[in-house]
């Protein structure tokens, strides 16, 4: 049995976890393996419209917005709590668990082997499967009588399948394995391995509860009898609702993580934006939501009301974030008086930063989405070759404000979609617009000038 | 530049931009309370500028569009008729979005109606309103409504969104030539087809062509339509025409498709009780009303309603009243805002009558008439008017 262990280790774990790729590259390969259960999914598990062909851009929500980042703050969940049990070197859990989680193709394997058509899965963080989790951790045998599965009732409610007990029992092997083999002490050794079904469960609790919570808060439900997520608001369908309530959380936690992965270069990414300047840009998107309600509140009625119209005010707040984080990425990425080495992080941290931004946009709507694409487009001519529009004082502050400018028009659009720069009163948006641009220009000059003159003096009162 | 020059181009830009975020907003605006928020935000700003302090300036910034926020929740801003106009314009178009998907017809009909009289010249307003009033029973004008859309192909929806619309509402219109002849080119077009076919299906058996309607859901079916629910309806065309043993296999093969497709069991249970099979029609309706119960995101009230009213039928025709009374409570539980709540509370004052109890009856026959007049039930409310004049005075015996 050592032997066979440490043959696993020897072959297995030990070259993921001293590989020397990039976290991004272990986040494409997850990646890859979620799509690939996404599609199967769509073609052999009942149910799921994830075709890109039927209702496309339901389809393209459900695989690259909800089930995506799902997926994603499922493992990142995972890894944290494997990091807690095991006590092992947090950045090695991340590569061996990303690189083997293709054990989330198993249902979509077993399945339609079992029933041709296959079964209605739950959803990865949904945390009313937890009971069954325990049942199988319980009684693993139940996997021999996938008859059973057909019976209805309290104990079994919807979203089981055969395929989907397999994988939650190899997943409880694979962490229990890995606990087993890398935790130090001998006694944290068998707490890795008997915590290995907590770890499994804990992780899709903490990855599903904001999903049920968002049930629990009162609002003024329809007459239908829908819930909070299929009963319309500004944010008009229940998959990006609930990618926007994955989101959330996910960012926050996605924080720690990449702290706990590699502390330098987090740092040097969280040190890298104006704290203030973020919050300038959080602010701006916030409050082209509140203009748009002010303006609009003697013609609304209940709305905002459904949860998610609240939520939504999180989530403009992190679209403001994080596209303030990504111009300022993306100017240090080309800046010439950086190391090599820092702007490739910077680079790397772009590209993390452009994804997040669309998708916090894009579980917004649509017409988020194609104004923050306008702001991104004002942040690249000012920060990238060749043009680098920055160089240039009065060019390079206009620029500035048209990117911060269009995010209040990203807070505005959720009230009124498509006709945003039709109805946005001109007098506001020259208030507004006017204000940040003499904001920038006082910035511009005082960077330039007074505070590059300052440099100049110290630096001549040094050599003297 | 020389360091004087520097300081005055300083001095210059501090007083433009202090003057900017002090004056402008309550001048342009009219808000009132600007006057009082704006000089503290310009002063913060002005002194952030000579104390050559980035933060400083950049709070301000941030206060700016903060206080411009308080400045509109205190007082509306001053608009141009016009500005007003359009903005109440999208306002209404977005109110009437969010009714539409809280299945709230009338009131998202007013509201796109409204946006419409206010200057929203969309063609997607145009074709939700069109699918609005083909829900509320305007059919004409919903045929009117699209029938505009068809005819305006410039800067219009796409003709694959269009087209199978345009079809049913024809159907609903009662334009029955037209709307088969469309879904026909539709299918042919490759607009939807197993929608298409799906379609032509619930409308030949609205018109009692039973064989026509078993083609089309057929059609349906192969091309991988709702395939479930094709199963589903072929077993209820199959029951009526009385071919039990085909209609129990499609039903089967339905259930096997989907097994929370709640409707099916609801069907099944309901062929099973026509054919006084109880036993097994308890079985199939209480797996239903279990899955109906646990289905979650799939819940759906109506389906869950029907469930109930057939096992409390089918307990009461087995002599279990008890038991048909204690599903009947479950009733309580859903929205009583569905014309099928009104045939659930009168099945249950049967229950009562059968039950030898006329006084309960009574005051269930009177919560089906509440019932009927809130969903503007009035062949309903009429009906039950009828039967509980057949009552003397409640209480009476």
């Amino acid at each position: 049995m050592k032997k066979f262990f440490s043959w696993l280790d020897r072959t297995f774990i030990k070259p993921v976890e001293d590989s020397k790729m990039s976290l991004g590259t272990f986040i494409l390969i997850a990646a890859g393996y979620i799509l690939v259960r996404n599609l199967a999914e769509g073609a052999f598990e009942s149910l799921h419209t994830l075709g890109l062909a039927t209702l496309t851009l339901h389809g393209l929500e459900e695989t690259f917005l909800h089930l995506m980042f799902s997926w994603f703050y499922l493992f990142l969940c995972l890894i944290i709590l494997m990091w807690i049990t095991s006590g092992h070197d947090f950045r090695k859990i991340t590569r061996v668990l990303l690189t083997y989680s293709f054990f989330i193709l198993i249902p979509v394997i077993i399945d339609p082997l079992l029933r041709p058509g296959g079964f209605r899965l739950a959803y990865p963080t949904d945390i009313r499967i937890i009971p069954q989790a325990f049942s199988i951790v319980l009684r693993p045998w139940i996997l021999l009588d996938p008859n059973m599965l057909y019976k209805y009732g309290p104990d079994l409610p919807y979203g089981a399948s055969p395929g989907m007990f397999a994988e939650a029992l190899v997943g409880i092997i694979v962490i229990a394995v890995y606990g087993g083999l890398r935790a130090k002490p001998r006694w944290r050794k068998i707490l890795a391995v008997l915590l290995a079904p907590a770890v499994a469960i804990g992780g899709m609790f903490f990855a599903g509860v904001a999903q049920v919570a968002v049930n629990w808060i009162p609002y003024t439900a329809p007459a239908s009898g829908l819930d909070a997520y299929h009963s319309g608001g500004l944010i008009n369908s229940a998959t990006r609702k609930y990618a926007m309530i994955i989101l959330v959380p996910f960012l926050l936690l996605l924080i720690l993580g990449l702290w706990l992965y590699n502390r330098k270069k987090t740092k040097l990414l969280i040190k890298a934006p104006n704290p203030i300047h973020l919050v300038i840009g959080a602010v701006a998107a916030v409050v082209g939501y509140f203009f748009a309600w002010m303006h609009l509140k003697d013609v609304l009625v209940n709305i905002p009301g459904n949860p998610f119209d609240y939520i939504s005010i999180v989530v403009l707040a992190y679209l403001g974030l994080t596209t303030v984080a990504l111009v300022t990425y993306l100017s240090k990425a080309f800046s010439p008086t950086l190391k090599e080495d820092d702007r490739k992080t910077f680079k790397r941290g772009a590209w993390g930063m452009f994804i997040l931004s669309m998708a916090l946009a894009w579980s917004l709507g649509y017409s988020v989405i194609f104004i923050f694409v306008v702001a991104l487009v004002f942040g690249l001519i000012l920060t990238l070759p060749p043009l680098r529009l920055e160089r240039i004082p009065i060019a390079s502050s206009l620029v500035r404000t048209m990117s911060v400018y269009m995010l209040v028009f990203c807070g505005f659009s959720l009230f009124t979609s498509e006709l945003t720069f039709n109805v946005f009163p001109w007098k506001l948006a020259l208030v507004v617009f006017a204000a940040l641009f003499g904001i920038f220009l006082v910035l511009e000059i005082l960077d330039r000038w007074v505070l590059k003159g300052r440099a100049k003096a110290f630096s001549q009162s040094l050599e003297s | 530049m020389t360091k004087g020059k520097n300081k005055t181009v300083l001095i210059i830009a501090a007083i433009i931009a202090a003057l900017i975020v002090t004056v402008l907003p309550p001048l342009l605006l009219g808000i009132g309370l600007l006057w009082f928020l704006c000089p503290v935000v310009g002063i913060l700003l002005f002194i952030g500028i000579f104390m050559i302090n980035r933060s400083l300036i950049m709070t301000s910034g941030a206060l700016f569009l903060v206080a411009l926020v308080v400045g509109l929740i205190g007082q509306p801003s001053r608009l141009t008729p016009e500005e007003k106009q359009k903005l109440d314009m999208a306002g209404y178009f977005m109110q009437g979005e969010v009714h539409h998907l809280r299945l709230e017809y009338p009131e998202a009909l007013a509201a796109y109606k409204n946006s419409e009289r206010l200057g929203l010249n969309h063609p997607w307003v145009t074709f939700q309103r069109s699918r609005i009033q083909s829900f509320v029973n305007q059919q004409d004008e919903a045929f009117d409504a699209i029938f505009f859309l068809m005819q305006n192909p410039y800067g219009n929806l796409p003709m694959n969104v269009l087209y199978p619309d345009y079809a049913v509402t024809a159907l609903r219109a009662g334009e029955d030539e037209l709307g088969v002849r469309l879904f026909e080119e539709s299918i042919l077009m490759n607009f939807s087809p197993a929608a298409g076919y799906s379609q032509l299906g619930t409308f030949y058996r609205m018109r009692g062509k039973p064989k026509k309607a078993q083609e089309a859901i057929s059609a349906a079916y192969k091309l991988g339509f709702e395939q479930s629910e094709c199963s589903r309806r072929l077993a209820e065309i199959a029951s009526i025409q009385g071919d039990f043993v085909k209609a129990e296999e499609l039903f089967k093969r339905s259930i096997h498709e989907n097994m929370e497709n709640t409707s099916t069991y609801n069907s099944y249970g309901e062929m099973l009780a026509r054919l006084k099979r109880y036993a097994e029609a308890e079985d199939i309706l209480k797996k239903g009303k279990t899955i109906a119960e646990t289905a979650y995101l799939k819940y759906n009230p109506v389906v869950h309603t029907e469930i109930l009213t057939n096992l409390a039928y089918v307990l009461a025709e087995q002599g279990r009243q008890a038991d048909a009374l204690i599903v009947f409570q479950e009733l309580v539980q859903e929205i009583p805002l569905n014309p099928l709540f009104v045939l659930a509370l009168e099945n249950w004052a049967d229950l009562y009558l059968k039950m030898n109890q006329p006084q309960k009856a009574y005051y269930k026959f009177q919560d089906a008439l509440r019932a009927a007049q809130m969903t503007g039930d009035s062949t309903g409310f009429y009906r039950i008017q009828r039967r509980m004049q057949m009552f003397s005075a409640p209480g009476s015996g």
